[in-house]
């Protein structure tokens, strides 16, 4: 999951980035909304963080801008400013969520979750496949009721899967959600990914499918 | 006085008391006059009745063979007959003796015998009071006047009094009825515009942020207007007054809760997160750094409220040594000059002393903030230069080699949390200056901005009220 934090407070951008890194998302941080829209129309984010005091234009005006460019991407407003008619504004202008500062860690980062979920179309934490069911809340996973081990990134592919079972993942789009752009990536990264993972689903009926060079499907057997 | 008028609060009550007062004291004249003219007007209609009987009884009186006659006519006494029951007197007397009549009607006064015409007098008759009527004739072949009396008791005169007395009261009572009446309507008429005033500004204040639009003068009464046109300043003065505050709290709240954010984010952290030891240092400066920033700002709001509390010390009489003072608050900062690599120059005839009038910890508390304000936006390795003089008037000026104001922004920045454009990742909270600017006031200094010698650092320029009076212009 790759979310975009748009903070011009830096010390609080690193606390928060620090915070989801921990739980193996990718982070993007950027201090000015210029280059929040740029970044956001650029690639694809699950969620977007976005505080409403930037240095030079407002958060507000960042979220019209990118709504109007068809952005569809979740967005949390962080903002000090707390009044009710501060709320009705941004969620009016196309936000989905709205957190006041401060606020509790673990709330802020439930609600990334959340809203990721949410903006897949796919409220339900729990993802399923045959045997195969995965919590994203808590990223477990279990076969046939036994939990299997994965990895940070193993997980994040399986989820990744799992969310377009079925359907057919470009190899690049996986990699983008997989791999932060500071992350040293080997030109078979992904696919050691991919074989751990086919590993551990043994014995699932559910399996990875793959056309060279182009991408993935999950499918059951 | 004050102690009668106190419970007249209502304006219907003084308008009642000081009209129906006056009225009232004129119905008492007038009632008094009214008195008078009845007692006269019944008096000589009865008295002109009591002198025709009379007359007509005199008219008969003569002599036959030595012997008086006296013909009693019926209506002579008759048309004094009444429906009170009058007892009705007569008495005839010549020569001191009574000749026919009552002897209980007292006998006459010779003053009242006059020829040709009737006197009247009260006296009474068996304890009850009458009107006599008196009048003499010669009768031929008598040598003195004879006199004839008539009377009647004055159940009728009383009656008919009373009754007119009863009308003129009844009349007065619903003249002064019908005035207070009238000054409550017009009172309440009156104060119908002032209603809806009233009405219009208590609707005003039911809603969650009060309508500060001026109230309408159309309409209003000439007399209210210069009230609506007071409300209205007042409006304007308040609504400026309610944004600034909300301003001010907004700003407030949010150069609070964002390090409060990155305080409990990082705490978040460090309690749940297995942090290395690197990573864990880097929260912990950060962590440092918001908690530094949120002091200097609860310190610098204390230090605000303290300088815009009411009071004006620029009235008081105290003289302190400005150089001592600047000589104080240098001493304080040179450790955080030398933390952040800054050198610090003083000029000054160092031994001679500016005498200024004021409170020397205010003087320490503008300096203070000013040299914090130059070590913090000045760029390391730079210089901070304080200089002092006395004449014109006692004042200092700080120089530093910082970012400096532009001159289109250097009036806002006295402004609460205003923010310069174009920077960024300022160390400053934005109340330096506005508590500057409030200490000053309450010294009678001024502050100017300047660009500094040299450089495109700022100049800040205190300038305090020299000892005297007759200097401070």
């Amino acid at each position: 999951m790759r979310v975009l934090i748009v903070e011009d407070d830096a010390a609080l951008s690193r606390a928060l980035a620090g915070a989801l890194r921990g739980n193996g998302l990718l982070v993007d941080e950027v201090e000015e909304g210029r280059s929040a829209v740029r970044l956001a129309l650029g690639q694809h984010y699950n969620v977007l963080v976005l505080d409403l005091g930037l240095p030079d234009i407002d958060g507000l005006d960042v979220l019209r801008q990118l709504r109007r460019a068809k952005c569809t991407t979740p967005v949390l407003i962080l903002t000090a400013r707390d009044a009710p008619s501060d709320r009705v504004k941004g969620l009016d202008l196309g936000a989905d969520d709205y957190l006041a500062k401060p606020f509790d860690l673990g709330e802020f980062e439930a609600r990334i979750r959340a809203l990721n979920r949410r903006g897949q179309g796919l409220p339900d934490p729990t993802l399923s496949m045959g045997a195969l069911v995965l919590n994203r809340s808590s990223a477990e996973a279990w076969v046939n009721g036994h939990r299997i081990d994965l990895r940070r990134r193993e997980f994040a592919v399986l989820e990744a899967l799992l969310i377009r079972q079925g359907k057919l993942i470009l190899r690049e789009r996986l990699i983008t959600e997989i791999f932060g752009d500071d992350d040293p990536v080997t030109p078979n990264a992904l696919e050691v990914q991919i074989t751990r993972v086919r590993r551990k689903l043994k014995g699932s009926g559910v399996e990875i499918q793959s056309v060279r060079n182009l991408g993935y499907l999950l499918s059951t057997r | 006085v004050i102690q009668l008028v106190r419970p007249f609060q209502s304006l219907r009550g003084r308008l009642l008391i000081t009209l129906l007062l006056p009225l009232l004291a004129l119905s008492l004249i007038f009632g008094g006059l009214g008195v008078w003219t009845i007692r006269r007007i019944v008096e000589s209609s009865n008295d002109r009745l009591l002198s025709g009987s009379l007359l007509s009884i005199t008219e008969t009186l003569g002599i036959e063979g030595g012997q008086f006659t006296l013909d009693l006519p019926a209506a002579a006494l008759g048309m004094l007959e009444n429906p009170n029951g009058d007892s009705v007197y007569y008495r005839v007397t010549y020569d001191g003796r009574q000749i026919t009549g009552y002897p209980s009607l007292p006998a006459p006064d010779l003053r009242d015998a006059r020829l040709g015409s009737v006197t009247f007098r009260y006296a009474s008759v068996n304890g009850a009071p009458v009107r006599v009527a008196t009048a003499a004739r010669i009768v031929p072949g008598l040598g003195s006047p004879v006199i004839v009396q008539v009377a009647e008791t004055l159940k009728s005169r009383d009656a008919l009094q009373g009754r007119l007395l009863i009308m003129f009261a009844v009349a007065s009572l619903a003249l002064l009825s019908v005035v207070a009446l009238l000054v409550w309507l017009a009172v309440g008429w009156g104060l119908r515009p002032l209603q809806t005033l009233r009405q219009e500004v208590s609707q005003r204040g039911r809603v969650a942020r009060f309508d500060f639009r001026p109230l309408p003068r159309a309409g209003v009464p000439t007399e209210l207007q210069s009230l609506v046109d007071e409300f209205n300043s007042l409006f304007v003065a308040l609504e400026k007054a309610a944004t600034t505050l909300e301003r001010f709290t907004s700003d407030a709240s949010h150069q609070i809760r964002t390090p409060l954010t990155i305080v409990r984010a990082n705490l978040d952290r460090l309690l749940r997160d297995n942090l290395d030891a690197a990573a864990g240092k880097a929260v912990l400066a950060d962590m440092n750094d918001a908690v530094r920033k949120l002091q200097r700002l609860v310190l610098q709001l204390i230090s605000m409220a303290r300088a815009e509390s009411p009071g004006n010390l620029a009235d008081t009489a105290n003289h302190f040594d400005l150089a001592q003072s600047a000589q104080r608050v240098i001493q304080e900062y040179m450790g955080a000059a030398r933390d952040a690599e800054l050198s610090l120059e003083y000029r000054a005839a160092q031994t001679e002393a500016i005498d200024t009038r004021g409170e020397p910890f205010v003087a320490d508390e503008i300096i203070g903030n000013l040299l914090d304000n130059a070590i913090r936006y000045s760029h390391s390795g730079g210089c901070i230069s304080i200089s002092l003089r006395s004449r014109p008037a006692p004042a200092i000026d700080i120089e530093d080699n910082g970012p400096g104001i532009p001159p289109a922004e250097r009036d806002k920045v006295f402004e609460r949390f205003y923010r310069l454009k174009n920077t960024r990742a300022q160390p400053g909270s934005g109340l330096g200056l506005p508590i500057v600017r409030a200490l000053a006031d309450r010294l009678g200094a001024t502050v100017t901005l300047n660009t500094a010698a040299g450089c495109r650092g700022l100049k800040v320029t205190v300038e305090f009220l020299p000892p005297s009076l007759s200097g401070s212009q």
